[in-house]
Formats: C-alpha cells, structure tokens, sequence
C-alpha cells in the first residue's frame, strides 16, 4: 500500500515545557477505520501528544501527517480544517440554547438575517442520526434538559458534522452506565466503518479490549510499545503503563471483623434513601453497590450529615446518634470521601497541607488560634503511608497528577481518625499504580480495625475488598452478598441490576 | 525508587509568578517612591509620608473589613459606604449617653448589617455584588428618608432638626428624656476624634495598624480564618470538610462591615457632620487597593500585609498625582484605570492557575 495507509502519522514528536520534556519523541500512527487506544498513567504524556494533534501548541517538533500529507499543526482552526475531530472530557455546551444551536454554534443556517428554522432543524436531525439520537432527541430542547449521555453524543455529533479523518475520544465513558457504554460502543463500531480514524483514550481496561483494535502505551512522555489488542492482555498492559510487574490485586489473609461499631435503623431522606437499615462491623469492607440513582452517594451524604436525615437511627458505638451536621459526625468519627474530588473533595488552589488539614482546623486550635505546627507529624505520617509525590506540603494541590490528589483528599480523611470511612468512589479517574496503594491503604487500614463503606461503581474493585456487598436500588437497600457465599462481578451486577436469587440475605 | 514515583510533570508554579502576586506592591512601593522623589524635594520629608499615611488611613480600615470579604471568594461588600454612613449618624444621635455609647452603638450597627449581609449571601447563597449594592441602596434610602435630606451636625444641633427625624423619634419613645440631654458639648469631644494627635501622629492612623493587626491575627493565625481560607477558595469543599460554611461566610461580612463602622465614626467626625454621602467612593477604593496588595478575586489567596500595601500604594499615587499638581478628577479617571488593570491582571493570572487544573 502507499503512503495513505495511516490516516494519522505522527514522527519523533516531541513537547517541551518548562523543566520538562513532555513528550519525548513519540511516534504513533492510526490507520484509517481502526479504534486506537491510547493509554498510560496519569502524567504520561497522553494529554499533551493530544492537544499537540489539536493543534493547541505552535512548538512542538517532529512531523504530522495526515493521508501521508505532511501538515502543519499550529493552531485549533488549522488542526479542524486538516480532518481532526476532538471530543474532550468536558462538553462545551450552553445550556440554556437548544440542542440545534449549540449544535451549530458558529454555522447556522440563515435566511437573510433570520436563522434558516427549518434548514437548521433538518441539519440537526441528519447530524443526530450519526449518534442515534434522532428519534429520542426534539433538536428545539434546551441543552439543560438534555441527560449528561445525550449530551456527549450530541458533542461528538456536532464534532462529525465537520466530517473528521481522525476523531480523539478522551476518557467519553466515565460518566455513563454500561448501558449506555455499550450504545456509545455501538455508534463507534458505525463510525469506524465510515474509515474515520478513531483515538480513544481511556483508563479503564475492560472497554479497551471491548472495542479497540490497536493500543499504543505511552509512560514518562515515551511511547513504550504499539500492539496488536489480540496479543496483549490486562496485566501486561499494566506492567506497560507502570513499569513494573504486578500482580492482581488480591486482599490477602483473613478478613476477620469484630463486634458490630455502626448500626444503621431506617434512615430516610425523603426522595433519596428509604429505611436503610443494616450493620457494621469493626474493621469491616462493606461494599454498597447500586446503579446511577440508586441512592448509593446520597446514603454516604446522609450518614457523614452532608445531607439532611427525615428519620432513623445512627448508633455508633453504642450511642444513638441524631445527625445535625457534618461537624458533628465528624466529631464522632464518621468521615466521608467526597466521589467530586475537584468541586466537594479538594480545594485546588490551596497547598497540599491545606486540604490535608482543612478538615482538622477547629481539633489543631488552642482557643482562638490554628496551631499548623501541631499538624505536621499528621502530614508526615499521611505523606510516608500514601507515598504522595512530590514530596511537599507546600505544593499546590492543582499541580500534582489525578493520583496523587487522590491521595492527598484520602489523607485528609485519615487525618480525622475515623471510625467509620465512607469511601465514595475513591480510585475514580486515577492511574493504575495510584489505585493499587489506595486499595492496599484501604485493607491495611481494616486490618488496623478502621471500619469502611466502600460506594463504588467500579466493580473489580468492589469485589476485591470487600467482606460483604450490600446493593441499593430506586433508594433501597435490597439485599446484600457475602464473601463466604462467593460473590463475583457477576453476580454483583446481576445484583445490581435487581435480579432476586443472587443474595445471600434479601430485605 | 521505581517508576510509580516518579512523576514527570513540573511541580510547582513559575516563581516569579507567585513574587509577583505575593510581593509585587511592595516593589510597585518602590517605583513610587523613587518617582516621588524625582518630582517633588518635599516627598520623602517625614511630614509628607505622614500626610500620605493619614490620608489613607479611613480606607486601610475598610479595606481591612472588605478583605474579608475578598478572601471569603466574595468579590466584595458593597454596602461598605453606606455602613459608614449609618454608623456615623448612629454614632451622633447615641452620643449624648456619652461618647462611648455612640461609638458601641455605631459598631453593634455595623455588625447588625453585617451579619445581614453574610445570612443572606452565606445561607441563602444570594450574589454578594447585587445583594450589598441593594444594601447600599436601602442604607441611603433610609438615611436620607430619616432626616427630610439635611444632614445632621452635631455642634448645631437643634431641636427642629430632630424632631423630623426617624432615628430620634425612635430613641425618644424608648427614652423620653432624651431630648434633655446635651449633644452640643458632646459633639466637641466627637469632632476631635479626627483632629487628635497623640504623639503627634493622628488617632485614626493608630486605629488604622490597629485594625491591620486584628485583621491579620485573625486572618492568617486564628482557627477562623484558616477555615476562611478553605471556604473562600471553595465553598463546596469547605461544607463537605466540615466547617459550618455559612457561619464563616456571615463573619467575613460582619468583620467587614464592623471596620466600616469604625471608619464611618472617624470619617463623621472628621466632616463634622452625619449625612448619606459620607464614604462614597470607598468600596471601589477598597477594592482596587485589595487587588492591588495581591489578593485573589477568587478568593484564599493574600494576607492583610498585601492589603496594607495597597492602601499605601494608592495613597502614593495620590500624593505624587498632587504634588504634580494634577486634578482631583483627574485622579479619579488613574484610580479607575488602575482598578481595571489590577483586576484584568488579576484575571490573566487566575487563568494561569486555572489552566493547571488539569
């Protein structure tokens, strides 16, 4: 074949920023109507070799060709009229417009000075047909109305009707159910076979195997390897992004658990949780599972007192509680990890010691005064378990990877000596090694007799840690699975989904 | 140490960056005084920086107040000139208990309407610009309305001027014997606030690093303000971290408009007279002199030391503008200009930081 069997060539880029070579000498080609996956840690120069295809940067060194046409990628117009087509992770979207016009924000269709109505809602029904979305979707609904699903296939909708060669796809599933993955899976497959060349960056490896064909491994700004997705599997996918071997993660040893520390009597907020009862144990994992709505945040919010409590009883070691405030649970050693690490969890701004500290400011006051200093084996003690790199307080948060901020918002919750732990989805958006120390943190911490509820939508790891799966649906708790009765991400989902006969208890 | 650790990405700010924002009026201090002692022999005599001192010192202590506000990621307070206004006339119609009783009753007012102030914004979570504007607005409304729009001088004080009033009214119902009471000489005592000069440097200016110094201990030192410090750079994280987000909001506007009232006294006295245009100009003043000491519109970011530069910085310009011999509205258009530049800065560098986020 000629040259034009790559729809995409990139030779020896490379990416300079201050201090750092971001992306060093990359190579990396996709051919036209193939889904490559692009992978790597957080920090692995992922990001950067994409905005350079986006032509977000004017000094990049190295070639760019696409169709075997070499070109020049200095500016975002450049990059859009030379067939790069982005979808980012957060939608540009005015929400208080019509589905139509943010879909043609900058190109409507007009007739004299008026908007063309009837040109612009045809338009509109053609373009939603690439996504599926033209039976379910009126072009004339306000973007606010539209779910947060629709309204990524409406974005990569309006990123088709430029009709790219290449589309870059960055982390589109982490807000979707798998449902809805698989819908979006389904339109990518009919993309693909228009001959689009598709980059699809993405964390999460089971969607990788599902529907890539090649993955390129970036680390430390270097591509590592280039591989057919036929000859690689899970774990040598991971060694390449990190580096290193590992081994599944496995909790190892006994998970023996003490008298019962947290018990929970028909709590209830109205349209949220109802009548949530059950029981905790010390230096239990219990793993609450549930679909998008099932409850599962709301019931970790009414339990740390971020949300109001209609009813029900808390009783934490043996005192009855009634949950006033987050303050106060806290006071009594309910700590809750926040599932929004950049908008509830951390304030980015602020220096790593800040957020540590920030949920201990009143516990470290003498009468008027904040005593930082009395903070400073806490964060020595948080720094050396979590291994948060770099190694300074001092560094603002903004500035370290999704993984390590993950640590640094886990730490902050540890330096409340909880009780009680509410993890809500603590490993989301963060690397593979990263994820493996907060899951060797979390057991490690129930050995130690800390009592954790896990939420979270990440099955494997649910069924890793966990000693019992409790699942909540339409707000109610249903049942729940116990280890000794074996559960897999199977039956969790099945579970999850309402099938009745795979629990070990029913309510 | 393997590869898990290590991490390729830059890891802290550009330095010069962050000298910039944290010390940059103080060598904008510099540059000012260097000019000033180009344009005019009599800048660095000690009588002058002690005019310019004084000059500034009202706006230090609402500036003081209003950084509060700025910290708590408020953007600002700008019912600030009509609480000093209101407190001064509060002031004056109190102080014939005695001058002390004025200068309570001004401060518990300031608090009043600041603690107003900071439920509304803190708990209902309204604007903060558009709810003190409205503020502002009500606060002169009432003034004005109180007193048929005459002013009120305390030395001059006759009946007929007071009996139309809403304030006296008011106290008379609660206390009939008011009307007895001597406010003549007290206004003797009241108007000298502003003209004393202990040590030879003015009352207001010792109130002025007095307010700074409780301003800065408790901002940068006290429980309070590091809980101000999260929830001004967050308010969601400071809720969901356990601080009671609305109390710390309702204190960053009670601070801020208790330094108002203490201003508003002086500034009262200073003018020998109550009336609703006393500290016009002041929140917008108040406001570029913040910035300009380096703290963030966004909120979390800066110290009280900034903030002192500021003001002085302002009052500089000021001196040397008039040394120069250049207008009083002259210097209004450089002060909004300057406003402007701070605040677009200000936004550039906010977007630097932003764009870190990633």
């Amino acid at each position: 074949m000629g040259e034009s069997a790559f729809a995409l060539q990139m030779n020896e880029v490379s990416k300079q920023f201050p201090g750092t070579l971001a992306v060093n000498k990359v190579s990396f080609e996709v051919r036209p109507g193939e889904v490559h996956a692009l992978m790597g840690e957080n920090g692995a120069g992922k990001s950067t070799l994409m905005k350079i295809l986006a032509g977000s940067y004017a000094d990049y060194t190295g070639e760019i060709l696409i169709d075997g046409k070499p070109v020049q990628l200095h500016n975002p117009h450049q990059a859009k009229s030379e067939g790069v087509g982005m979808v980012y992770q957060e939608l540009s979207i005015a929400y208080n417009r019509s589905v139509e016009e943010n879909m043609f924000a900058g190109n409507i269709p007009t007739k004299g000075i008026f908007v063309d109505q009837e040109a612009l809602r045809k338009q509109a029904l053609a373009s939603l047909a690439k996504v599926k979305l033209e039976d379910k979707i009126d072009p004339g609904t306000e973007m606010k109305n539209i779910s947060q699903h629709e309204s990524q296939l409406i974005e990569m909708a309006k990123v088709l009707n430029d009709n790219p060669k290449i589309l870059v796809m960055d982390e589109p599933t982490s807000a979707l159910s798998s449902t809805e993955v698989q819908m979006l899976f389904d339109i990518i497959r009919e993309i693909k076979k228009q001959g689009v060349a598709i980059v699809y960056i993405s964390h999460h490896l089971p969607e990788i195997f599902e529907v890539a064909d090649r993955v390129t491994v970036l680390r430390d700004g270097k591509k590592i390897d280039t591989c057919d997705i036929k000859d690689v599997d899970n774990k040598t996918l991971v060694e390449m992004m990190i580096g290193e071997k590992i081994d599944d993660f496995v909790r190892s040893g006994d998970s023996e658990t003490g008298d019962v520390i947290l018990k929970v009597e028909n709590l209830t907020h109205y349209g949220f949780v109802h009548n949530i009862s059950f029981q905790l144990n010390h230096g239990e994992i219990l793993g609450i599972v549930g679909l998008a709505g099932s409850g599962r945040t709301e019931l970790g919010r009414c339990l740390s007192g971020a949300d109001k409590v209609d009813y029900g009883t808390v009783i934490l070691d043996d005192e009855a509680i009634t949950v006033k405030s987050m303050s106060q649970m806290l006071e009594k050693g309910i700590a809750y990890l926040s599932e929004n690490r950049k908008t509830e969890g951390l304030a980015l701004r602020l220096s790593n010691k800040n957020n540590i500290l920030s949920s201990i400011i009143s516990r470290l006051s003498r009468f008027f005064f904040f005593l930082p200093k009395k903070g400073t084996p806490i964060l020595q003690d948080q720094y050396e378990k979590l291994t948060i790199y770099p190694h300074d307080p001092e560094i603002t948060t903004s500035n370290l990877s999704g993984g390590n901020q993950q640590k640094v918002l886990l730490a902050k919750w540890l330096s409340t000596k909880p009780k009680v732990l509410i993890l809500d989805e603590p490993t989301r958006g963060v690397d593979v090694g990263a994820k493996k120390l907060i899951h060797e943190t979390i057991v490690k911490l129930a050995e130690e007799g800390l009592s954790v509820i896990l939420l979270s939508s990440d099955l494997p790891e649910l069924v890793a840690l966990s000693d019992r799966v409790a699942v909540m649906r339409q707000g109610h708790l249903i049942g729940e699975l116990k280890k000794e009765d074996g559960f897999d991400e199977n039956k969790v989902l099945l579970a999850a989904n309402g099938e009745r006969g795979v629990f070990s208890v029913e309510y | 140490m393997s590869s898990i650790n290590k991490d390729i990405r830059k890891t802290s700010h550009n330095n010069f960056t962050v000298i910039v924002n944290r010390f940059g009026v103080f060598f904008m201090i510099l540059v000012l005084a260097v000019i000033g002692m180009l344009v005019s022999p009599n800048f660095l005599k000690a009588s002058n920086l002690l005019n310019i001192l004084n000059a500034v010192s009202y706006l230090g202590i609402v500036a003081a107040g209003i950084s509060f506000v700025i910290y708590c990621g408020q953007y600002g307070d700008l019912s600030a000139p009509m609480t000093m206004a209101t407190t001064g006339v509060i002031c004056v119609e109190f102080m014939r208990y005695g001058l002390w009783y004025g200068i309570i009753a001004a401060m518990i007012t300031g608090v009043v309407i600041g603690l107003l102030n900071g439920f509304v914004i803190g708990k209902l979570r309204v604007n903060a610009i558009i709810w003190t504007l409205a503020m502002n607005f009500i606060l002169e409304g009432l003034v004005r309305w109180s007193y048929k729009g005459t002013q009120i001088y305390p030395d001059m004080a006759t009946e007929k001027t007071y009996t139309t009033g809403f304030f006296l009214p008011l106290m008379a119902k609660l206390d009939p014997h008011i009307m007895e009471l001597d406010l003549v000489s007290r206004a003797a005592e009241f108007n000298a606030l502003a003209t004393t000069y202990p040590g030879g440097v003015p009352l207001v200016l010792y109130v002025m690093f007095g307010v700074m110094i409780v301003g800065y201990i408790i901002m940068s030192k006290s429980t309070f303000g590091n809980q101000l410090k999260v929830v001004g750079s967050s308010f969601d994280v400071g809720k969901m971290s356990g601080i009671n987000a609305t109390r710390t909001v309702m204190f960053a506007f009670m601070m801020s408009s208790l330094f108002a009232s203490v201003a508003g006294i002086f500034m009262t006295s200073l003018n020998q007279v109550g009336a609703f245009y006393i500290g016009q100009g002041y929140d917008f003043q108040a406001v570029t002199a913040i910035i300009l000491g380096g703290m963030s519109l966004a909120g979390g970011r800066g110290s009280m030391i900034g903030v002192f530069g500021g003001v002085f910085t302002l009052g500089l310009i000021s001196n040397i503008l008039t040394l120069m011999g250049v207008g009083t509205f002259t210097q209004k258009m450089i002060t909004g200009a300057i406003f402007i530049t701070v605040v677009a800065v200000n936004a550039r560098s906010l977007r630097k930081l932003g764009r870190d986020y990633a």
